[in-house]
């Protein structure tokens, strides 16, 4: 993901950072992931957020 | 956060997490992956929130089992936990959530009701229902989740 890093630091504790039991290509290659994430594209196509509501208090 | 949480594992960028479910019924493991699925009208990426058992044997994944690991409030204080890294890790993104069945929607819903008055102070939370997004409710029922850093863009 092209995201920039908060410049923030954080004062939560960090998680342990390391290598894991997946990979980006089982997920890339997971139907099950796959699924969820063509469903939530669609989602936030058909259904935009209305920035506006940012803007509300 | 002050609720139990599972000691949990994220990868370098902060995407992917993985955790171990401990209960009767054994020990599941559970994975949470964050993906770009599009951005908001100012340009904030809005990540899915998906979440998943995790197969060691063939390193797939599911949701179709119950686990029944007595320790629903545990899963999710680590979920929450971990869109809480997230948005702390990125500067501006905006986090979307929905679970696999209404059921599970309901779950998550319970969860973010759970610790609501905690959450509002950093973030903004709205619910998709009834065709729209709305700034949520505790007694409403949403079909969808957005969660958003309370933004100086807008405040």
């Amino acid at each position: 993901m092209a995201l920039k890093p908060s410049k923030k630091p954080s004062k939560r504790e960090k998680p342990v950072i390391g290598k894991l039991s997946f990979t980006d290509e089982d997920v890339k290659n997971s139907p099950f992931f796959q699924k969820q994430i063509e469903e939530a594209k669609r989602f936030m196509k058909e259904h935009p957020f209305p920035i506006e509501l940012l803007r509300s208090k | 956060m002050q609720k139990e949480k599972y000691p949990y594992k994220a990868d370098d960028s902060l995407a992917k997490f993985e955790f171990q479910s401990h209960g009767p019924n054994g020990i599941i493991n559970k994975t949470i992956v964050y993906s770009e699925i599009g951005k908001l009208k100012d340009g904030t990426p809005v990540l899915n929130l998906g979440f998943g058992d995790l197969n060691e044997t063939d390193n797939t994944f599911s949701d179709i089992s119950v686990s029944n690991n007595a320790d629903r409030e545990k899963v999710l204080a680590t979920v929450a936990s971990s869109v809480l890294d997230i948005m702390s890790h990125y500067d501006d993104v905006a986090i979307r959530a929905v679970g696999s069945t209404p059921a599970r929607t309901r779950l998550y819903q319970m969860g973010i009701n759970a610790i609501k008055k905690e959450i509002e102070s950093q973030f903004n939370i709205y619910g998709f229902k009834d065709d729209e997004w709305h700034k949520i409710e505790s007694c409403k029922n949403y079909n969808a989740f957005l969660l958003t850093k309370k933004n100086s863009k807008f405040e």
